[in-house]
């Protein structure tokens, strides 16, 4: 399976990506600072690229929400060009906790060391699944 | 004139919750919010000047006269930025006494069931009731004051229950991806999955996973336990498989009066072993989808269109699971030094039926005996006399 250039996810999600006029990928359902792409067999995988932090945190939190209201099996959030404050770990945690009460758990793709990092110091990385390569990524697509 | 902006919900009321609504009219009662997670670092509330807030958003109770930050327990002032107040613990937020405060243990004052929901905690939690079926906990330590039943309960640290654990066996599991499938054997519904130790008065039909010890008061009925350390019965173990790679001692009696088969398996990492049975189970799911699919598309064109990028994935999932199989298998080593050092110590009843397996080798018990040591010994499972082993102990 081949990597993209822009987002290492690979073949399975090409075809819902477009080329713009620049000649750069982008997704097809752009939604707030969060890209989502919509797997048609309600697997959510969503791509944050920037600093999330107290600003953007109230509108990721709103973003990540929306997705509650489809009938999803799994979340998957490429966190691989994303840095994290504290308040945007705790929004990660707001949501896991949501998703855990629907008997899912969050799964973050290609988290960078710094943030696994902290996730260890404040105790929070058994409250999250990571994804390390692309093929985690399809063995945890729904069939 | 100053206004106090929150990052959390200042109104949080655990005792009005509503459950998630989703798309179609849904609701999922098991998402009711029952807790308010902050991390240390987080930022909880900002102070600043009224005019910079819009209209539609001032909440009169917030605007003070005056520069005022409510700190309560556990909160702190930004050390760079001290209009922010923000939380120097893991644990729960809510407002005291008027002043914003952080709880880092979690009280449940009664049932884990409909009325709570399930509960993700950063910090711990005391259940003060039951944990009822169908529900889930994980934190940092749980405490259960009542008895579980068949739930799932993980913890970073510690799980304890004070009066017992009794789940059912079923006959099918949930995967990691939401499939339900079905299983040739009945397994334990209940699973207790900690980081560190479990401690129990009793359990039955119940999964353990534990990296530490695992401490059982009374008697462990028909359950899957697996653990890195040692494991303590001193009732009867009796039925299902204990996976460890330390000492096992049943004070009680080891093995079933009825011959219900009881196995021991030492040697290996036994989360190694978690990990391949998992996948085995995956395996075969996959491979019943991808027949499936096949038989689906063998119907005609339509079929084909429909299903065809499903089948492809199953298919591809397959290959990669078996991929991990194998990989596993590779990992999966005798570990010898630890295998010299295991040990089943059994004071008590040793009925027969019981199998008692360190590395390749194994033993199994067909007679009634009493005080026996089980052990390797030149690359065989002996069973000795506990008296003779261990002189003056017993």
């Amino acid at each position: 399976m081949s990597q993209t250039p822009e987002n290492g996810l690979g073949e399975i999600i090409q075809n819902i990506y477009r080329m713009t006029p620049q000649g750069k990928q982008e997704s097809i359902f752009a939604c707030r600072p969060v890209k989502i792409v919509l797997h048609e067999h309600g697997t959510v995988i969503g791509r944050f690229a920037g600093a999330l932090g107290l600003r953007v945190a109230d509108e990721f939190s709103a973003a990540l929400n929306d997705l509650l209201a489809e009938q999803l099996q799994k979340v998957i959030l490429d966190l691989s060009r994303t840095t994290i404050s504290s308040s945007g770990l705790g929004v990660l945690v707001a949501f896991a906790s949501v998703l855990f009460g629907l008997n899912k758990r969050l799964y973050l793709f290609k988290v960078p060391a710094q943030i696994k990092e902290r996730l260890d110091s404040l105790e929070l990385t058994g409250f999250f699944v990571f994804l390390e390569e692309e093929d985690d990524i399809v063995s945890s697509l729904v069939v | 004139m100053y206004y106090l902006h929150h990052y959390f919900n200042p109104d949080f009321n655990y005792k009005s919750l509503a459950p998630l609504e989703v798309s179609g009219g849904r609701v999922e009662y098991q998402c009711l919010g029952y807790v308010q997670n902050v991390v240390a670092g987080q930022t909880l509330a900002e102070i600043m000047p009224l005019e910079d807030t819009p209209e539609h958003q001032r909440d009169p109770r917030f605007i003070y006269s005056t520069f005022h930050l409510p700190c309560g327990p556990n909160c702190e002032v930004h050390p760079k930025n001290p209009n922010r107040i923000i939380a120097s613990a893991n644990g729960y937020v809510f407002y005291h006494d008027g002043l914003i405060s952080i709880k880092k243990m979690l009280n449940v004052r009664g049932n884990i069931g409909l009325q709570t929901g399930n509960i993700l905690f950063v910090g711990d939690i005391a259940v003060h009731g039951d944990v009822q079926t169908g529900f889930a906990v994980q934190s940092r330590n749980v405490l259960v004051k009542g008895h579980i039943e068949s739930a799932k309960i993980k913890a970073l640290h510690d799980i304890v229950c004070l009066s017992g654990v009794k789940g059912a066996a079923i006959h099918s599991v949930e995967t990691e991806e939401g499939e339900k499938h079905g299983t040739r054997h009945a397994l334990p519904s209940s699973l207790l999955d900690a980081g560190g130790n479990v401690r129990l008065p009793f359990c039955e039909n119940v999964q353990i996973r534990a990296k530490g010890n695992v401490f059982i008061d009374g008697s462990c009925l028909h359950c899957i336990i697996y653990t890195e350390g040692n494991l303590v019965v001193k009732g009867r173990l009796q039925g299902g498989t204990v996976y460890a790679n330390g000492v096992v001692y049943v004070e009680g009696q080891l093995g079933s009066d009825f011959s219900s088969p009881t196995r021991i398996m030492m040697g290996y990492d036994p989360f190694a072993f978690l990990q391949l049975q998992k996948m085995e189970s995956r395996i075969a799911y996959l491979e019943s989808k991808v027949a499936y699919f096949k038989k689906l598309m063998a119907r005609g064109e339509v079929m084909v269109l429909e299903h065809g990028a499903r089948h492809a994935l199953a298919v591809k999932k397959l290959a990669l699971a078996q991929k991990r199989r194998t990989a596993l298998w590779r990992q999966l080593v005798l570990q010898e030094e630890e295998a010299k050092q295991c040990r089943v110590i059994a004071p008590g009843k040793v009925m027969p039926g019981c199998e008692v397996a360190i590395g390749t080798a194994t033993f199994t018990t067909d007679t009634m005996d009493s005080g026996k040591v089980f052990l390797l010994e030149e690359g065989e499972v002996v069973c000795r006399s506990s008296r003779n082993s261990f002189g003056a102990m017993y």
